[in-house]
């Protein structure tokens, strides 16, 4: 929102005194009580006059930086403002710099992020863009625009060195960021791919996490993931690894339902069964789930 | 087995009851008061605004003829030359808004007010050579996208138009290692996108392609203590997210494989007593969350509302009007 006590309205402006304003398809004569709602319908009121008449000029450029400063979530702003970059040749460094502020104030909106990435994509150079990316992560580690922005400029530039030590980074931050263990899924696959020996440090590394703290869907769901990649002797001991751990007592509902896929997927049917049979106890939200479980095993 | 979890407390004097007739008057109020705040401010998302209300009332049976003739006029005039449809007069067609008018249409059996075989074109136009679907002409994708175009074909009845395989496999490769699904390929599993994969591949009847069993339980996985569903690990519950977790559980056919009765207690917990429906219990209101939190009750089994069809999320008695058959799977 711009607070801005210098901003004058449009309808004060001697170079927009050529344009009619339209306003929204409400009664005309009604008045808004709130503080800056009359920056907001000024502008807006601006910005539906030049829609209808089609111009392209460095005024509704301007225009555009008030309308997306007063409401970010109007998609056809931005549609609006490309099409000026496009058309008025302007800097794209320049508009990226007026993205990280748009993009601070509306993190959750995608319509800022999918204008940054198109200028990224006009300009064809990703400098600079994932620390700034990781910038925007130290604010909200799961920001699912940021993500997916990242593993959009990780593949269009071929970036991919150092960025499973980001993950390595994120997780120690936060081991039950699920963002973060998407993200490494996502570089193991592009980058190494799921080789043997790479296999040997993912499930070391993920063992070590859920050692750590047992109680995190992601960590087992990113074992559960992986799981399929092992070798037979991999397999063998991620088996041992989790009887341990549930031997001295460290039990939780996720270690114990891991156990019971590995069980079921190595064939080991009475110990899955078993397992189903304690889930079905201890989970009681999800007991019609194990239910459900324990009854295929039965009858396999 | 204890474990610290992020989760909210349901308040002791939080509601219990369904209330109807101030969910009614509170969506009546937001569509009268066009000078308020909320409504110039959402200007940009009108026609899903009007689709959120609308649905709502008809759950609850009090729809009657609100503004139907008025609300046509809006419909009709947010359609563009190219044939899609934008927010509100005057702003950019795009596939969400197109969707959202025809759900309105159908719902007032009005469709003849715009050109369908225009919205065919714009939708055909939007569909991409790996299947996925641009949301306008400026190429975002994502698997929002997809359900969308489908959606919007099948409710003209016009799936004939689209090639089937391809925008089949475009969804498939959005599949995870959890079974879930994102919003890309590799995209984190987001309960939203889930939801819209499998509305998709029900509608062009390729649910034989999901593991029903792992989703199912990354699914139930969702449920917190305190009855609400979250729609990604480590988040907070929420009405909507409610929505999208249970209508996904429902159309692969394991909508038992959650605790009912928590969910039902949590999202009436989240009514204001003034009427209206928050994400979480003593938030602010807003059409959205209370049609989505409505929908929740209905396929909860809530008799004081009318049945919703899990994949298009419009009363199934529209759907039965129409004869579209959704696939959904068997428990
Ligand atoms: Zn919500």
């Amino acid at each position: 929102m711009s607070s801005d006590e210098d901003h004058v309205l449009y309808k004060d402006r001697s170079d927009w005194a050529d344009v009619k304003p339209l306003d929204i398809e409400t009664d005309k004569d009604s008045v808004i009580n709130i503080a800056y709602s009359e920056t907001f319908r000024d502008c807006y009121g601006y910005l539906r006059a030049v829609l209808k008449s089609g111009e392209l000029s460095e005024r509704v450029f301007e225009l555009t930086t008030t309308c997306a400063d007063e409401n970010p979530s109007c998609y056809t702003v931005w549609l609006l403002r490309r099409k000026l970059i496009a058309h008025l040749k302007k800097d794209l460094r320049e508009e990226l710099d007026f993205m990280v502020t748009q993009i601070q104030e509306n993190q959750k909106n995608y319509q800022v992020w999918y204008h940054r990435q198109k200028m990224v994509e006009w300009l064809g150079d990703p400098a600079g863009e994932l620390e700034f990316i990781r910038n925007m992560l130290e604010w909200d580690a799961k920001n699912y625009h940021a993500w997916q922005y990242r593993q959009w400029i990780l593949r269009k530039f071929n970036l991919w060195d150092g960025e499973l030590a980001v993950c390595d980074e994120m997780l120690a931050k936060d081991c039950r960021n699920n963002s973060a263990w998407n993200q490494r899924y996502f570089v193991v696959l592009n980058s190494t791919g799921f080789t043997s020996e790479v296999m040997d440090s993912e499930i070391e590394f993920t063992l070590d996490s859920v050692r750590e703290v047992n109680y995190n869907e992601s960590s087992w769901n990113y074992l559960r993931g992986i799981f399929k990649h092992a070798n037979d002797k991999q397999k063998a001991h991620i088996i041992n690894v989790l009887e341990k751990e549930f031997s001295s007592g460290r039990k939780s509902v996720f270690s114990l339902s891991i156990l019971l896929d590995t069980y079921e997927a190595t064939g080991q049917k009475d110990l899955a069964l078993k397992a189903a049979e304690q889930l079905k106890e201890h989970d009681l939200l999800r007991a019609n789930y194990w239910d459900f479980r324990a009854r295929l095993l039965r009858e396999e | 087995m204890a474990y610290p979890l992020k989760d909210i407390q349901i308040p002791e004097d939080a509601n219990k009851e369904l209330l109807i007739a101030k969910h009614t008057k509170y969506l009546y109020d937001f569509a009268e008061n066009k000078d308020s705040f909320e409504y110039v401010m959402t200007e940009h998302l009108r026609l899903s605004g009007i689709f959120w209300s609308i649905t709502a009332l008809d759950l609850m049976g009090t729809l009657r003829d609100f503004n139907k003739e008025d609300i046509i006029e809006i419909v009709k005039s947010c359609q563009h030359s190219n044939g899609g449809l934008s927010a509100a007069p005057r702003l950019d067609s795009h596939i969400l808004y197109t969707l959202s008018g025809v759900q309105i249409l159908v719902t007032f059996d009005a469709l003849n007010a715009i050109n369908a075989d225009a919205v065919v074109d714009y939708v055909c136009s939007l569909h991409q050579k790996d299947g996925s679907f641009f949301g306008d002409k400026w190429g975002e994708v994502d698997t929002r996208f997809s359900l969308c175009a489908v959606a919007t074909l099948a409710l003209l009845k016009r799936l004939d138009a689209i090639d089937i395989e391809s925008t089949t496999n475009y969804i498939l490769s959005c599949m995870n290692f959890d079974g879930g699904f994102g919003r890309r390929p590799h995209s984190e599993t987001h309960a939203g996108q889930v939801y819209c994969c499998l509305a998709t591949l029900s509608i062009l009847n390729q649910l034989h392609h999901v593991n029903a069993e792992q989703l199912g339980w990354w699914l139930c996985e969702r449920q917190l203590p305190s009855g609400g569903l979250n729609g990604r690990p480590e988040k907070l519950p929420d009405a909507c997210y409610s929505w999208w977790v249970l209508t996904s559980l429902a159309i692969i056919g394991k909508l038992h494989w959650i605790d009912k009765d928590k969910l039902s207690a949590f999202i009436l917990a989240c009514q204001d007593s003034d009427g209206g429906i928050a994400d979480r219990p003593g938030d602010e209101v807003d059409p959205y969350h209370t049609n989505f939190g409505l929908a929740g009750l209905s396929l909860l089994g809530e008799n004081r509302l009318k049945k919703i069809n899990p994949v298009f999320c419009l009363c199934q008695d529209v759907i039965d009007r129409l004869k579209l058959k959704p696939q959904i799977l068997d428990p």
